[in-house]
């Protein structure tokens, strides 16, 4: 069960309170890795521009971008209509891009390959196109700050959706404020059926610390801002995919489980092959709704 | 259904080892009965004269015979030898010893009450040659530790700890500050049968590790076997801890408690009927929670976090052949503010001492033993409510058989019938719930042994005994089989099957052998070395670095073998020193683990009624060294510890298959406990702790994805870094408040605990800079980073 942070931190506040524990950026020596491919392939059935994007992962403390894998073939085939559609690298930085026209909308239930041709290598991966269900409504309340579930005193949104019933669903719920993705580290927002882990919550309400997270943790909202809110789909696959890498970004202290790679379902065709590529490839369903903050 | 098939398939491969073993052994039986002659027996009970206690363990030895026997737990003893007139010793550490000339014509009855010494410690002469427990005794990988010795090691916040205190002895270790239970002999924390007045306790600690459940006021004795398991115990791979309580004063009301920073004590005790009938009581709770609660605001003002105990024990002398004793616990910790979190342990044991006749001693202890934790947040409209338990109901006859002085035969059996509750829970939202219970899984753990310690010639004890244990996994149930899918993937069900109430799904039998035997080189020294084999039936679910009071604890099931350990250990011990003041040991062992559980990565723990299918089997491997110097004698005495250890683990799926090192794996694990009893007012008390970091798997690579910078490690390596090692030095001062009447002293404990302030890693994370998400760090997360200053007051009357 992935506990939501606002009750956890009330959990471990006792020990902080008759101890201290504490936190300090240390310096540390790590093994030198092999470089690989990077897929990073979350592709949705919104009618704009679709991008992929290959890079070649680099040392853990290289403080710069990756750099970029161009040069690949890049394709994604329907796996029941057998239509391919080509991504293209026009501007030479390894974002591979695709915008499909009126025809070539894809289709909720299908499976889809993607095939990327790299250095000699192909590799393959796999996912379905899963549904995902209509936002009901974003609701904003101002309130004081009362800690420690709300540290802050100004605007708190609340996403109101109802899971798809009779299915196990799995959504990445993502905010931008002002346009802007928040990818702050640590804040991937996953959610079974609107709730946490387990098929609990199946057909319900999302459930209120799930309704609740899409005013980050420690944050709020002010009066003008525009805030949107998206809910997509997953496959069970991306959702564990995510998980790790939600546990690997953000440290849970006491009750942390050990980190262990994340994932990958980029797999190399010839299964003979040395040459490994990681990273993710999700076809994802997307509703969508935003606000603008005002009293 | 295949599996039904696979009965008996962990018992086939060891019949042939039975069969050897079963020879031999009643071809050691048939020597108890060869020499039948006229003998009589020398029997009774060995107590504390001030307070009726039973003094576990004293010696009662035969000059003229130059043998001995020692008090069982229930302070029972019996010698059976040929007629004559003998003079018969009787010591226990710390009490005078005690002299008696009897002439042997018929059998006697002897109960002693024993004197404690009025000297200090240093001053006791340990001379009698039935003692040297430690050289003499069969038993090795053993450590005792009575309450006084605990008392004077320097403890966190300034209280007691037994829990704590047994993590300084060689051979156990724990992941870091805030962990829950102990690792022996690079074994998991559930493979430690933790028994308080034989009642297992299934979570052994209070606010998340930071003390144990058992309070020092009630405890009489702690017994920790590492290793050469007799098979009167059985269930746990790698350790038995075996906590006995107080029986309470059956001379006159008395009291005992303490005032700390985090939790005060209070325990009293007294006869019902004097010498006949005595309880004991004594509780704790701590108080954080309302010395915090001016501070807090907002949601928090409705905190609520402590924890209490309650353990109680009354027992009873029926007549000079039956005693009764009636022992309960009763913990609880809770946390809340606006949700709701407890868990907690009860146990209730009764236990019927009978004496058959002055050979044959009988015990029947039957117990009840729960754990349970709540968790709850909301209410039915919006909300989550989840519980989850295990319950225990057990019976177990034991006959020790004190054949003659050569042999003590114990056999017996045990029955336990598990019922665990996985989660009994619901979820609501927007007014409307789900109920997500998952059902009831029901366990019978069954078990005969018996084993026979006895002594060949002068030089040589055996200690040998087997024990069979018959486990079924009983309805009613809905079970599952899976698929086999690439090591290291979640396996997906490929059949469903119910079962009836009662209904047997699954057995699985094993044959434990146990061995012991002790070579006496010289007066002062010896050799021991052992073998055993235990099987474990049910297992801890558990991912974290430190586990936590919501781990599930499982069954073995159709899925779920049990677990197996072999252990082998070889030991040599000497003292030194003319009153024996120095008390050394050198143990190595090597233990070979089968059916430990794994995880997929990603698995998803609790409230998954798939569960078993992000499993994986693991194969286990420890060994190591043991060094051992204890000072008894002296102003200054205590001891230093020394583990050399690896504890590795494989499975398909994980580290390529390769061995790997377990997460609580520490190469070297040094502690040293020192007191110097400055004068009769002032001891002061300093213990320093080293050892290597554990293990973690730290990245090589980082991976940009969805604007995330994801930590990789490329080579696919589990467990390739250490983190930072650990030490700690504590320190504490102890004032005497010295009475006239020794009962009514009390003291002032004033401690240091992590003296110079070392921030220990709990485990060292990685994340993205929060101002620039570009930048990637390594952090160091520490539980405690200071020093930590009490005072407690303790207080007798």
């Amino acid at each position: 069960m992935i506990v939501n942070r606002k009750y956890y931190f009330v959990w471990i506040l006792p020990i902080l309170l008759a101890l201290t524990s504490c936190e300090d950026v240390i310096d540390i020596n790590l093994d030198e890795g092999t470089p690989q491919l990077a897929v990073d392939a979350f592709i949705t059935n919104e009618m704009k521009t679709q991008t992929i994007s290959l890079s070649i992962t680099s040392p853990y403390f290289e403080n710069s971008a990756s750099p970029r894998a161009t040069g690949a073939t890049v394709k994604l085939i329907d796996g029941f209509t057998a239509q391919e559609y080509l991504f293209t690298d026009v501007t030479n930085n390894g974002l591979y891009n695709w915008t499909p026209s009126i025809s070539e909308q894809l289709t909720v239930g299908n499976i889809y390959t993607l095939s990327i041709t790299y250095d000699g290598e192909q590799y393959q991966a796999q996912s379905i196109l899963n549904p995902t269900p209509p936002i009901d409504s974003i609701s904003v309340l101002y309130r004081d700050a009362e800690p420690p579930n709300y540290p802050e005193t100004g605007y708190y949104a609340s996403l109101y959706a109802f899971d798809i019933a009779g299915r196990p669903d799995f959504y990445w719920i993502k905010t931008y404020l002002n346009g802007q993705f928040n990818n702050s580290p640590g804040s991937i927002l996953i959610s079974q059926d609107g709730a946490f882990e387990g098929d609990a919550s199946d057909g319900l309400l999302f459930i209120p610390p799930i309704r609740e997270s899409i005013t980050p943790f420690g944050t709020v909202y002010n009066e003008g801002d525009s805030l949107k809110v998206e809910i997509m789909s997953l496959n069970f696959n991306t959702y564990a995919f995510l998980g790790i890498a939600q546990s690997q970004l953000s440290n849970a202290g006491l009750f942390a489980e050990p980190p262990v790679n994340v994932p990958t379902n980029i797999f190399n065709v010839d299964t003979t092959s040395e040459v490994l590529a990681i990273g993710w490839f999700n076809m994802g369903a997307v509703s969508a709704d935003g606000i603008t903050i005002q009293p | 259904m295949n599996f039904r098939n696979n009965i008996f398939e962990v018992t086939n491969d060891v019949s042939g080892l039975r069969k050897t073993f079963l020879i031999s052994f009643f071809a050691f039986f048939s020597v108890l009965f060869a020499f039948s002659q006229q003998k009589y027996s020398i029997s009774g009970y060995i107590k504390d004269v001030e307070t009726g206690e039973t003094l576990i363990g004293a010696t009662v030895y035969i000059k003229e015979l130059q043998t001995g026997t020692a008090a069982n737990v229930y302070g029972f003893y019996s010698l059976t030898v040929p007629e004559g007139s003998y003079t018969l010793v009787y010591t226990f550490i710390g009490f005078d010893e005690v002299t008696k000339q009897i002439e042997l014509t018929e059998d006697i009855k002897i109960n002693l009450e024993m004197q404690e010494s009025s000297s200090t410690l240093d001053e006791v002469v340990i001379s009698s040659e039935g003692d040297r427990p430690n050289v003499k005794n069969v038993e090795m990988s053993v450590s005792k530790l009575d309450i006084k010795t605990i008392e004077k090691i320097p403890a966190l916040l300034g209280e007691v700890d037994v829990i704590r205190s047994i993590q300084l002895l060689p051979g156990v270790s724990t992941v870091g500050e805030g962990s829950s239970g102990f690792n022996v002999r690079g074994g998991a924390i559930d493979q430690n049968l933790i028994l308080l007045d034989e009642a297992p306790v299934y979570n052994s600690s209070h606010l998340f590790g930071f003390f144990s459940v058992f309070n020092p006021d009630a405890v009489s004795n702690v017994k920790l076997i590492k290793g050469g398991i007799p098979s009167t115990y059985g269930g746990r791979l790698s350790s038995i801890l075996d906590v006995r309580m107080k029986e309470g004063n059956s001379k006159k009301f008395a009291g005992e408690g303490g005032v700390g920073v985090i939790f005060s004590r209070l325990a009293l005790e007294g006869p019902i009927i004097k010498n006949k009938a005595s309880f004991i009581v004594a509780a704790r709770r701590s108080y954080i929670d309302i010395l915090a609660k001016p501070f807090l605001k907002g949601d928090l003002k409705d905190s609520k976090f402590y924890f209490y105990d309650l353990t109680a024990k009354v027992n009873a002398t029926l007549n000079d052949n039956n005693r009764l004793f009636l022992s309960g616990y009763f913990g609880r910790d809770v946390f809340g503010a606006d949700f709701g979190f407890n868990w907690g342990n009860s146990t209730v044991t009764l236990r019927w001492n009978h004496v058959f006749n002055k050979k044959l001693f009988f015990n029947a202890t039957a117990f009840y033993s729960n754990y349970d934790y709540r968790l709850e947040v909301g209410d039915d409209t919006e909300g989550f409510n989840w519980k989850s338990r295990i319950i225990n109901y057990s019976i177990k006859p034991e006959f020790t058989w004190y054949a003659n002085p050569n042999n003590t035969v114990k056999f017996g059996g045990q029955s336990l019938l598990y019922n665990f509750v996985p989660g009994t829970a619901s979820f609501s939202s927007g007014g409307v719930s789900n109920d997500i219970s998952l059902p009831d899984k029901y366990a019978l753990e069954s078990s005969v042994y018996v084993s026979n310690e006895q002594k060949v010639g002068a030089l040589i004890t055996l200690q040998y005994g087997v024990r069979q244990s018959f486990y079924q996994y009983l309805g009613e149930s809905v079970i599952y089989e899976f698929n086999d899918p690439e090591p290291g993937m979640r396996k997906m069900v490929t059949n469903i099957d119910s079962f009836e109430q009662w209904e047997t799904i699954n057995t699985y039998n094993n044959f434990e052998p146990r061995f012991s035997v002790k070579y006496q080189l010289n007066e002062v020294s010896s050799i021991k070395a052992s073998y055993n084999r235990m099987a474990q039936y049910i297992h801890l679910i558990s991912n974290t670095t430190a586990s936590t009071p919501l781990d599930v604890w499982t069954p073995s099931t159709n899925n779920i073998k049990p677990q197996i350990a072999d252990q082998v250990a070889l030991g040599y011990f000497r003292n030194f020193g003319e009153n024996d003041d120095y008390e050394t040991s050198v143990e190595t062992y090597h233990k070979w683990l089968q059916n430990q559980i794994d995880y997929i990565d990603g698995a998803s723990l609790l409230l998954n009624p798939f569960l078993e299918g992000d499993l994986l089997n693991a194969k286990g491997r420890a060994y190591g060294v043991e060094f051992y110097v204890k000072k008894n004698t002296g102003k200054l005495n205590g001891w230093i510890s020394y583990t050399l250890a690896r504890t590795e683990r494989k499975v398909d799926g994980i580290n390529q298959g390769n061995w790997y090192a377990n997460r609580f794996d520490k190469l070297h694990n040094f502690n040293i406990v020192g007191n110097y009893d400055f004068s009769k007012y002032v001891t002061f008390s300093a213990s320093f702790v080293f050892s290597t970091g554990t293990p973690a798997t730290f990245p090589t690579n980082r991976i940009e994805l969805q604007g995330y910078i994801i930590p990789h490690n490329s080579e696919y390596k589990r467990n390739n870094y250490r983190i930072p090692p650990y030490h700690r030095l504590d320190l504490s001062v102890t004032l005497y408040r010295k009475k006239e009447n020794p009962k009514n002293e009390s003291n002032w404990v004033f401690s240091l605990y992590n003296t110079y302030g070392r921030r220990n890693p709990f485990s060292i994370y990685f994340q993205q800079n929060e101002d620039n998400p570009q930048v990637t760090e390594a952090v160091r997360y520490s539980i405690l980073g200071t020093v930590v200053v009490a005072a407690t007051y303790n207080f007798k009357f």
